[in-house]
């Protein structure tokens, strides 16, 4: 309540020392019900039962509803995304030069940036907008100043578009695109594992093959390296396209101004692969662990050869080794077949003396045994033949000088016996069938 | 469990419910028969027993077995009350000093007591909660009249916890209006803090007019006044007596002393009054009225204006009586909240606006609708409390509290008087108020605080009933007659304050003085100045 009068000084009669002075009690008060319903008879009786003063109550109910408060803000843990101050400056931003603001800072999530999910950045942006609604300001007593408050809404909407946000990403001015400097002598992987880390951003395959360390394999070294020189980045230019002024809305100026945009962006791109490039090479070039792969490559490379020299040495003394054993089993067949040609043809002439010998052995075989015919019948011509037919396929039959010596043995067996007439039947079937 | 609270206004002739919504709001619930006026009566037909809608319905064919009106009858004796017995009404008898009805039901005489009829009822828009609901209702806020006395609020407080509801807390009807209307409930957003109400309640068989004051959201009720004959059924019989007369011009039949042709226009003399209050005339249809014959008429809304003066006489009279007795001008109300459907006749509002040219008149709620939702809203303030706190926190050590008589306040520059603590504030009693500084580079001020009294009222001036309706003359007689905003003159001197050393070189209006009233229960008084920017302060507190 606010009573549009100003207050007078003193009147002349009031004594400098005092500060107050009362005259009169207020006309004795009634007793009269009050209605039980209602906040503020809530409040009555609370402020009887626990006999509080007014600000007493205030107090503790403003201490239970800020307890209850954080409470409920327990259930969002906002501590992910840290609290950072506010600058002043930004805070005094024009909402019109929204697209040169930073948007991450304006949400306060400088901390995380590119790696924000959007679930941080949904909570970031409400509690932006909790601090910063024109309302909440007006209610403070500040400025009816909306400025800051749109570019918490600019920023929001472009964090929260997919495009828009790799648009800024591709741009944003506190992520750096450095390039290490070569002759630096501080720990490799120290100082190109960030920068690796940095890029991958901007990678449409995830996830990206990091620098990794020290012990780190060699297929896998070699993979991150395949792969970084294969790099398929997203990074696009576009958030930088100047934009076609007000003025210029005739199609010609608007086609003149895209076709400069494109060229630009193109440039950019180029530029931007070609970094990305030098970054590769360079750190390719400084990596100890090729350096190494390197030197184990070559000494491996020299091993093998050195194996490979030794084996063809062995092989050729082998060889060697072979062809004079060869030439000496040579000479000495040679000369074996010499003497066994010169012993073959005595040894055929004693064959067929033998042969002839056991031949004319079982013609007189069969001779003395009457050609088989039982006792006391004279052999005529005709059983001669036929004997001798048959003594000559059993010959044939039997070649050779053992096979007719068996022969000559199991016709003696059979004289011996007496049965020679059956044997020398079954002989004589046994040898021309 | 979740509570599930609702608020019930049981009225006398209709009933209704309504619960807190999701998006906030408080909304009037529909019962099965997709009505958000459920009627209190309960009727019994053959074998089967209705409340509600369909008991309404039959209540034509079978007035002997059909009960209405019998809240007004709640905890009073047998002796007590008028009985009318003719074929419209039920027969009543005495069970042991309490009035009971008799009706006959499954081909029986059965006898009701008057609660166990309120139980019916209750139990009856507990099933119609529920069923919307579609859970259990762990609560109930009940509104009864100002008039109602100790004892029928306990009577009805039995009748519903027998039907099975948990009363919470039964409250003052206008009260409950007051806070559907969100009367004086935010004194901090630009609403004053401290207002006082006219709540103007016409339901169907009742005119109640209370004065409430709020004072910093608190509730006092002033005064009451109420007629139990002024209601809408009461301009619906004037509308019925119009109805009979012209069928009586039409056909030569004379209705007026057969009852069940009376009830039929009546039933369809309800509906042509609710469609009046909107269009300037309406259609009036009964069927076979007497003796097989129909009534097909249009009412003219003047016509039914001009039937009804008496009444609207009666309403007048009935206001500026309980303005002389709560000894207040038209002016000292602030706002006039209107409750139950009666208040939306035309004619009614602008007699209103008469009496009262510039008090707000508060149409923001549905008028059938504002007990209900005050019900509603109070159930859902206190659902989270234990049963014993409720009760507790209405005990008279805590709602009967000491209320000052005459205003405090301060006097400006040409011996004006601004009301900082008025009069009918209950103790203790806060406020927190600003001044500017008084000129360049002062650095004492000098706060006084008065005790003071309002001015005598002006004179009355007898108003001559002018005949000749519409002209200028007596509108510009009304104009000077408009009723002022009671004024103030200042009578005793009750403490004085200096705040010194405050910075120097300070330019004019650039320092804020906040000061700070406190008055405890015993009257004891203490000040507090404070400079704004600078936190400098003094505190004063009376012996």
């Amino acid at each position: 309540m606010v009573l549009d009068f100003l207050l007078p000084s003193p009147p002349k009669s009031w004594s400098a020392d005092k500060t107050s002075s009362f005259h009169a009690k207020i006309t004795t008060p009634t007793k009269a019900a009050i209605e039980p319903v209602g906040r503020h008879f809530l409040a009555h009786a609370r402020r009887h039962i626990h006999s509080r003063t007014f600000s007493e109550d205030e107090k503790v109910v403003s201490e239970a509803e800020a307890a209850a408060r954080s409470a409920g803000d327990g259930e969002q843990d906002n501590s992910d995304l840290g609290d950072e101050p506010e600058d002043p400056a930004m805070l005094r931003r024009d909402p019109k030069d929204w697209k040169d603001q930073d948007q991450y800072a304006v949400l306060g999530l400088s901390a995380l940036r590119y790696k924000a999910t959007e679930d941080q950045i949904r909570r970031a942006h409400r509690r932006k907008v909790l601090k910063h609604h024109p309302d909440k300001k007006a209610a403070h007593g500040g400025l009816h100043d909306d400025g800051f408050f749109k570019c918490i809404q600019k920023a929001f909407e472009t964090l929260m578009d997919p495009v828009k946000r790799r648009q800024w990403d591709s741009v944003d001015p506190a992520v750096s695109d450095s390039i290490p400097n070569a002759k630096s002598k501080s720990d490799f992987y120290k100082s190109y594992g960030p920068v690796f880390e940095r890029e991958s951003r901007f990678s449409n395959t995830q996830p990206v093959p990091q620098l990794g360390d020290a012990n780190s394999a060699q297929d896998q070294v070699e993979g991150f390296y395949d792969f970084w020189y294969k790099f398929d980045s997203w990074r696009t230019f576009e958030w930088m396209d100047k934009e076609d002024g007000e003025g210029h809305d005739s199609r010609d100026d608007k086609r003149y101004f895209e076709k400069k945009n494109k060229a630009e962006r193109a440039k950019l791109k180029k530029e931007d692969n070609a970094r990305l490039r030098e970054i590769v090479d360079q750190a390719l070039s400084l990596d100890p662990r090729i350096k190494i792969f390197k030197e184990q490559a070559n000494k491996q490379r020299n091993a093998k050869r050195r194996e490979k020299e030794e084996a063809e040495q062995r092989a050729a003394e082998e060889a060697a080794a072979a062809a004079a054993a060869a030439e000496a089993a040579r000479i000495a067949a040679e000369e074996a077949e010499k003497k066994g040609r010169e012993d073959g043809k005595k040894n055929k002439e004693l064959l067929k003396r033998a042969v002839r010998k056991e031949k004319k052995n079982l013609k007189a075989l069969i001779k003395d045994n009457n050609y088989f015919l039982p006792a006391g019948q004279t052999a005529g011509p005709a059983e001669v033949e036929k004997q001798l037919e048959a003594l000559d396929a059993l010959l044939d039959g039997a070649k050779g000088l053992d096979q007719l010596e068996s022969v000559r043995q199991t016709l003696e067996d059979g004289v011996k016996n007496g049965n020679i007439a059956e044997v020398f039947k079954a002989e004589v079937a046994k040898r021309s069938a | 469990m979740e509570s599930v609270v609702i608020g019930i206004n049981f009225g006398s002739s209709n009933s209704s419910i309504a619960v807190l919504a999701p998006n906030g709001h408080f909304n009037v619930i529909a019962n099965a028969d997709g009505e958000r006026m459920i009627p209190s009566v309960v009727g019994f037909s053959g074998d089967e027993e209705f409340s509600g809608t369909q008991a309404l319905q039959q209540a034509v064919r079978n007035p002997k077995n059909t009960l209405q009106g019998f809240r007004k009858l709640i905890g009073k004796k047998f002796e007590e009350i008028k009985i009318s017995s003719d074929v419209t009404h039920p027969d009543m008898v005495s069970k042991d000093g309490v009035p009971a009805y008799k009706v006959s039901f499954k081909d029986q005489e059965h006898i009701f007591t008057v609660p166990a009829v309120v139980t019916k009822q209750l139990k009856h828009i507990l099933e119609e909660a529920e069923a919307y609901l579609g859970s259990k209702v762990t609560g109930a806020v009940l509104a009864v009249p100002t008039y109602f006395s100790e004892h029928q609020r306990e009577v009805l407080a039995k009748s519903a916890a027998d039907a099975g509801i948990n009363v919470l807390q039964i409250i003052q009807e206008p009260v409950a209006a007051a806070l559907a209307y969100n009367f004086g409930q935010n004194p901090a957003k630009g609403d004053a803090q401290d207002k006082t109400a006219l709540v103007l309640d016409m339901g169907a068989s009742s005119f109640d007019i209370t004065v409430l004051s709020v004072r910093s959201g608190i509730y006092t009720i002033l005064e009451t006044a109420h007629d139990e004959a002024l209601g809408g059924d009461a301009f619906t019989d004037e509308l019925v007596n119009l109805v009979a007369q012209e069928f009586k011009k039409k056909t030569k039949v004379d209705v007026s002393s057969n009852k069940k042709a009376l009830l039929k226009i009546r039933t369809a003399a309800e509906i042509t009054k609710k469609q009046l209050a909107r269009s300037a005339s309406a259609p009036c249809s009964v069927e076979s009225v007497a003796e097989g014959l129909d009534y097909h008429g249009s009412i003219n809304r003047l016509r039914f204006e001009l039937a009804s003066t008496k009444l609207f006489a009666k309403c007048n009279q009935l206001i500026e009586h309980i303005l002389e007795k709560s000894q207040l001008t038209a002016g000292a109300i602030d706002e006039i909240l209107l409750v139950g459907g009666a208040t939306r006749m035309p004619k009614f509002q602008s007699k209103l606006r008469d009496i009262f040219p510039e008090t707000t008149m508060r149409l923001d709620q549905e008028s059938d609708e504002a007990i209900t939702v005050g019900c509603a809203a109070q159930a859902s303030l206190i659902a989270g409390f234990e049963k014993e706190d409720i009760v507790a926190s209405t005990k008279e050590n805590i709602t009967v509290t000491p209320h000052t008589v005459k205003p405090i306040g301060v006097v400006g520059s040409n011996d004006e008087f601004f009301t900082i603590i008025p009069n009918h504030t209950p103790l203790p009693a806060k406020r927190v108020f600003e001044f500017g500084q008084a000129a360049a580079g002062q650095q004492e001020v000098y706060f006084a605080l008065y005790e003071g009294e309002q001015d005598p009222l002006p004179p009355k001036k007898e108003k001559v009933e002018k005949v000749d309706i519409g002209s200028d003359d007596e509108e510009e007689d009304e104009e000077e007659e408009l009723p002022a905003k009671p004024t103030y003159h200042k009578t005793t001197l009750l403490a004085e304050v200096v705040l010194k050393d405050l910075p120097a070189g300070a330019k004019a209006g650039s320092l804020h003085i906040e000061a700070t009233v406190h008055v405890d229960v015993s009257g004891k008084t203490s000040i507090t100045l404070r400079e704004k920017k600078s936190g400098k302060q003094v505190r004063a507190e009376s012996a």
